[in-house]
C-alpha cells in the first residue's frame, strides 16, 4: 500500500531525545512563536524562522459560512474572491499583479468558521503584501462589473468541486442530515441555486459587518524579527478603525432522535464506500473534556496501518482496500466523528460495513489499551515536529487555532494534554460518543448508466452576455 | 492541529506545474557533492535547524520501460514495496516504521522510480536500514499483493469516472498511440490482473542498480555521517542492472512528438462541467531557448493569477475556475500544456479563446512590461518552493534527473535574466504554434465539432 507522507509515529523516547517539549510549568511556545495586539483589536503573532529568506503573512477573519444569513448560502466565500477585485487605492486584479510582480505567491480559502488569506514572499517584500492585505481589510470595492463575471467563477468552482464528483456531493447530503439546524449543515461554497443569486448588497453587508481589524488574526511566519513585525503591523494595520463587530450567535443543535441513512447511487460511481457519522464535542462546544481523548481515539481505531479499523478488515480479514476513522476538534461549535469502509472488489457493502460497525461496537465494549493509547499520542505529538520542518505549516496551524476559539495557550499546551490523556479517558470518550447515539449512515454506490437517481439540474444561467 | 483540512480555495487546482523556476539568492541553499567510499554520489543540503532528514531518489527506469503486456508493473512494484521486507511482514514493517515517526514512499513516473524517506536523526540509521531491505529483500506476500491488485483495480475503475485524470489518460492515448507514453501508468484492468509476484521479484532483481541511482539528502546529518549511510543503504544493490547489461527487454523508448495536434477529441460523459485539457510540443530543458519558453509559459497561462489565459477566460468572462499551462518535460517529449474546467454550454467558446490567445501569442510574442513582470516572479517564487526539507530534497532530485549542474540554485537567475524581448518574440513565433495545440474534452460540450469522439473502455 502506497500512501502520500501523512501523519506521523513515534516513541515516547523520541520525545525525549528531541528535546521538543519542556515538561515544566507552562508550555513552551510549540513553533516559538509571540503574541500581541493592536490599540485596535488586532491580533498579532509573529513566528520567527530564518532557515530562508522568505516570510508568509497571512490574516485570518474570524467569520466563514455558518454567519452568514439564512437565504444567502455562499456570501463568505464569494468575498473571498471578490476581496481581489479592487478598491479605493487598487484597480481590478492590481492585488495580484503586483504580488506576482514581486515573485510572491499568494491565495485564500474559507471554511465554515473562518477566511484566510495569505502571501508568501521574499522577506524584503513583507512591507509590499502587508500594505496590501491592510488596504483591502477596510478599503475594498465591489462592483457589479466584477461581480457578476465572477459569480459565474464560482458557479464553475461548484461545478468542479461538487457538480462533477459523486463523493463531494454524498460528503454535502450527510451534512445536512447530521446538523438538524446548526449551519454546519450549509456547504462552505453554498446551494448552488443561492450561489446563482448572490448580489452586492449582500456581499457589500458582510464585509462592512465582519471584516475588522477587531475580528481578524495577522500571523506573521519566516525570516522576519518580532520587532520589525510589530512596527509594520502597527504602520500599515495601525490606523484601520475598529468596528462593533456582532457575537456569533448561531442556532442551537437540538438533539438528535433518529438515525438516518443518506445514500446516493450514481453510474459515474465505480467503487461503493460505506461510512458513519457521529456529532462530537469540539474543543469549544458540547462536552469538551472528550476532544482530546477522541483525537487519540480516532488514531487508535483508524489512525495508521496498524490502527484497528486497518488491522481487522484490510489486513486480517482481508474483507477492504481502506476504513479509517476521522476526528476534527477545531470548531467553533460542535464536531464530528466518522468511520469508514471501501470494500475489496466482491465483497459486499453490508458484509464491509457490518464488519467495520463490529469492530468500533468491540472497542466501546472492551476499551482500549495501554499501549495503543501510548502509540497514537506519541504519533499526535509528533506531528509538531514535521509541522516545524516547513515555513507556512506553523502560520496555518496557529490561524486556524486562533480563528476556531483556541488560544496560543492552548495550542502550546497541545501536547501536554494529548500527553496527559489517559487508557480511562479514552474509553470514556468512546462511550460518549459512540454508545447508543444516533448517526448518520451514508452509502455511495454505483449505478448502471441510466438507473439510480436524476442528476442535478444546473444551476439558471443568470448572466447576461459580457459586454466588453 | 491541521490535518485533513477541507479548504476551499482559489487555488490553481489540479495543475502539476513542472519547474516552476527562478532564482534563489546564493547564500541560502549550499549543495555538496558527496561520494562515498563505495562511489555512491549523493548531493547534500546540511540543515540542523530540526531534527528532520528528509531523502529523494530515483532509478532511472519507469512505467515507459514495462513491458507492454505488464503496462502498469512499475506501479504494482512501487506499491507493493512497503508490504513488508526481510523478516518484517507488511504490518510489522509498516509498524514499525510509524514507530519511528518515520514514512517511506514511492512514486513511479513514466521514466523514473522515485522515492522519498521522511525521518528525524535518532532513527536514522534504522530508518534507513528499513529502506535498504524493501529495496533489496521485498518480500511480496501473496496477500499484499492480492489486495494491492485490488486496490489498483479500483483506482483504475475510479479514473475512469473523474474528469481530469481520464482527460490526462486519453490525451496520451491519442497522442502517443505506439509509443509507450500512451499507456496508462497505472496499467488497465487486463494487464494488472497479469501481473505475479515473479515479476515484482523480476523487477526489483533487474532494474534497481547503482548505474541508475541519483540522490539527494537535506535535512541534520553531515557529510561524514552520510557516506557510510550511503554505502549501508544502497550499496548491496548491484553495480549495474542486470537489464543495463542485457538490455534485451525494455531498450529505451524512441523520442516522440503528440500526435493529435490541432485536433479536438471528445469522450463523452453526462458531467455538469467539462474538463478541457489542451497541450502542444515544448523545448527540452537542455534546448537555449528552454528559458525564453519558461518565461512565455509564465506570461500565458503559468503560475499566478495574471496571466492571459486567466484574464480572457476567468477573469473578464466568468469562463472557468480553474485554467492554467505550464511546461512538462520527459526523457522522450516536451510538452507545453494546459487544463481548464467550463459548463458544457460554454466550451465551445472557451476553445476558441484558448486557440485564440494561442494564435496572437505566437504572432505578437509578450509585451515590455509582461515580459520582465514574468522574469522578476520567477526568479522571485522559486525561492518560496523551498519549504522544508523534503522540498528542497525534491529539487535537488530534479536537478540530477534533468542534467541539471550541481549549482543550478546560484545559475537560474542568471539564465532567466538573459532573456531578450527579441528571444521572447522569436520563440514565441517558433515554438508556439495554435496548428499544433490537440485538445482533449471529457464532459457533454456544446459548440464544438470534434474531430474525434473516443470511447474511453479500456
Amino acid at each position: 500500500m502506497r500512501r502520500t507522507a501523512g501523519s506521523i509515529l513515534a516513541t515516547a523516547v523520541a520525545v525525549a531525545l528531541l528535546g521538543m517539549f519542556p515538561r515544566a510549568g507552562q508550555a513552551a511556545p510549540l513553533f516559538g512563536e509571540s503574541e500581541f495586539a493592536l490599540p485596535n483589536g488586532l491580533e498579532v503573532v509573529v513566528v520567527p524562522n530564518h532557515r530562508a529568506p522568505n516570510v508568509t503573512q497571512m490574516v485570518w477573519y474570524k467569520v466563514g459560512s455558518a454567519d452568514e444569513e439564512r437565504g444567502w448560502s455562499g456570501v463568505a466565500h464569494f468575498l473571498e474572491h471578490l476581496m481581489f477585485k479592487g478598491t479605493k487605492n487598487l484597480k481590478p486584479k492590481e492585488f495580484s499583479e503586483i504580488v506576482a510582480r514581486n515573485g510572491g505567491q499568494e491565495n485564500a480559502f474559507t471554511s465554515w468558521d473562518y477566511t484566510a488569506y495569505y502571501q508568501t514572499v521574499a522577506s524584503d517584500r513583507l512591507p509590499l503584501v502587508m500594505k496590501l492585505e491592510a488596504d483591502r481589510m477596510h478599503d475594498l470595492v465591489i462592483t457589479n462589473e466584477q461581480l457578476l463575471p465572477e459569480r459565474q467563477v464560482i458557479l464553475e468552482e461548484w461545478r468542479m468541486r461538487i457538480g462533477n464528483v459523486p463523493s463531494a456531493t454524498l460528503d454535502q447530503q450527510i451534512e445536512a442530515a447530521l446538523y438538524l439546524n446548526h449551519p454546519y449543515r450549509i456547504p462552505v461554497l453554498g446551494w448552488s441555486e443561492e450561489m446563482a443569486k448572490l448580489d452586492l448588497a449582500h456581499e457589500r453587508r458582510f464585509y462592512d459587518t465582519w471584516y475588522a481589524p477587531n475580528n481578524a488574526v495577522l500571523v506573521i511566519a519566516g525570516d522576519v524579527t518580532v520587532e520589525a513585525a510589530k512596527k509594520l503591523a502597527q504602520q500599515y494595520y495601525g490606523p484601520i478603525p475598529r468596528k462593533a463587530v456582532p457575537a456569533r450567535l448561531r442556532p442551537v443543535e437540538p438533539q438528535r432522535e433518529a438515525n438516518t441513512t443518506v445514500e446516493l447511487k450514481s453510474a459515474r460511481v465505480r467503487n461503493p464506500v460505506w461510512s458513519r457519522v457521529y456529532l462530537a464535542p469540539s474543543y469549544h462546544s458540547g462536552e469538551t473534556q472528550y476532544a482530546y481523548a477522541l483525537e487519540v481515539l480516532a488514531e487508535v481505531l483508524g489512525g495508521g496501518a496498524n490502527s484497528r479499523l486497518h488491522k481487522a478488515l484490510v489486513i486480517d480479514q482481508q474483507i477492504a482496500t481502506g476504513a479509517g476513522a476521522s476526528y476534527d476538534p477545531q470548531r467553533l461549535d460542535l464536531g464530528k466523528f466518522s468511520y469508514y469502509v471501501s470494500p475489496r472488489v466482491g465483497t459486499p457493502i453490508d458484509a464491509a460495513a457490518e464488519a467495520a460497525e463490529a469492530v468500533v461496537a468491540k472497542t466501546v465494549a472492551e476499551g482500549v489499551t495501554a499501549d495503543e493509547v501510548e502509540r497514537a499520542k506519541t504519533r499526535l505529538k509528533n506531528e509538531v515536529l514535521y509541522a516545524n520542518d516547513s515555513l507556512s505549516q506553523p502560520a496555518n496551524v496557529i490561524g486556524r487555532a486562533l480563528a476556531t476559539g483556541s488560544s496560543l495557550a492552548d495550542l502550546d499546551a497541545w501536547p501536554d494534554r494529548i500527553g496527559a490523556v489517559t487508557v480511562d479517558e479514552v474509553n470514556a470518550a468512546a462511550h460518549a460518543v459512540l454508545e447508543g447515539k444516533t448517526s448518520v449512515t451514508a452509502r455511495l454506490l454505483p449505478a448502471k448508466p441510466g438507473a439510480g437517481g436524476p442528476e442535478k439540474p444546473l444551476p439558471p444561467q443568470s448572466l447576461p452576455e459580457q459586454i466588453r | 492541529m491541521s490535518r485533513r483540512l477541507a479548504f476551499i480555495g482559489r487555488s490553481l487546482a489540479g495543475l502539476a506545474l513542472a519547474a516552476l523556476i527562478a532564482a534563489r539568492p546564493a547564500q541560502a541553499v549550499t549543495v555538496e557533492r558527496v561520494v562515498s567510499p563505495g562511489g555512491i554520489e549523493a548531493w547534500l543540503v546540511e540543515d540542523h535547524s530540526q531534527k528532520v532528514i528528509s531523502l529523494s531518489y530515483a532509478f532511472h527506469t519507469g512505467a515507459a520501460n514495462d513491458p507492454a503486456d505488464k503496462t502498469g508493473l512499475t506501479e504494482f512494484v512501487a506499491s507493493t514495496l512497503d508490504e513488508g521486507a526481510g523478516d518484517l511482514d507488511s504490518a510489522a514493517f509498516q509498524g514499525r516504521l510509524e514507530d519511528l515517526s518515520s514514512t517511506i514512499s514511492f512514486q513511479p513516473t513514466q521514466d523514473f522510480f522515485q522515492g522519498q524517506v521522511r525521518t528525524v536523526a535518532p532513527y536514522r540509521d534504522e530508518v534507513f536500514g528499513l529502506l535498504r531491505l524493501s529495496l533489496t529483500r521485498p518480500r511480496f506476500d501473496a496477500p499484499a499483493i492480492a489486495r494491492v491488485r485490488d486496490q489498483i483495480v479500483k483506482a483504475i475503475a475510479a479514473r475512469a469516472e473523474e474528469p481530469n485524470p481520464l482527460a490526462s489518460k486519453i490525451w496520451w492515448h491519442s497522442n502517443f498511440p505506439d509509443h509507450p507514453y500512451g499507456r496508462p501508468v497505472l496499467g488497465t484492468a487486463k494487464t494488472v490482473a497479469g501481473i505475479m509476484a515473479d515479476d515484482l521479484h523480476a523487477y526489483v532483481e533487474h532494474r534497481f542498480g547503482r548505474d541508475r541511482l541519483k540522490v539527494a539528502v537535506v535535512g541534520d546529518l553531515t557529510p561524514d555521517e552520510l557516506k557510510p549511510l550511503l554505502d549501508q543503504t544502497f550499496g548491496p544493490l548491484p553495480a549495474t542492472s542486470a537489464e543495463t547489461a542485457t538490455s534485451a527487454e525494455t531498450a529505451s523508448p524512441p523520442d516522440a512528438v503528440p500526435t493529435a495536434g490541432g485536433q479536438v477529441l471528445l469522450v463523452k460523459k453526462p458531467v455538469p462541467q467539462s474538463t478541457v485539457l489542451f497541450a502542444q510540443p515544448g523545448l527540452a530543458v537542455a534546448d537555449k531557448d528552454y528559458y525564453t519558453l519558461l518565461v512565455l509559459n509564465n506570461v500565458l497561462g503559468g503560475g499566478t493569477f495574471s496571466t492571459r489565459l486567466e484574464h480572457a477566460v476567468r477573469e473578464t468572462r466568468g469562463l472557468a475556475y480553474s485554467i492554467g499551462t505550464g511546461l512538462s518535460n520527459y526523457d522522450h517529449t516536451a510538452l507545453l500544456f494546459g487544463q481548464a474546467g467550463t459548463q458544457n454550454a460554454k466550451v465551445g467558446e472557451t476553445v476558441a479563446i484558448i486557440r485564440q490567445e494561442w494564435a496572437r501569442f505566437a504572432a505578437e510574442g509578450p509585451t515590455e512590461q509582461e515580459l520582465k513582470d514574468a522574469k522578476t516572479y520567477l526568479e522571485g517564487a522559486y525561492a518560496l518552493g523551498l519549504d522544508s526539507t523534503l522540498s528542497i530534497a525534491e529539487r535537488l532530485l530534479f536537478f540530477q534527473t534533468h542534467g541539471l549542474p550541481i549549482d543550478y540554485f546560484d545559475r537560474r537567475k542568471g539564465l532567466i535574466e538573459k532573456v531578450t524581448l527579441a528571444d521572447a518574440k522569436r520563440v514565441a513565433k517558433a515554438v508556439i504554434d495554435p496548428a499544433k495545440l490537440g485538445f482533449v474534452v471529457v464532459g457533454d460540450p456544446q459548440g464544438v465539432t470534434p474531430d474525434q469522439i473516443v470511447d474511453p473502455t479500456d
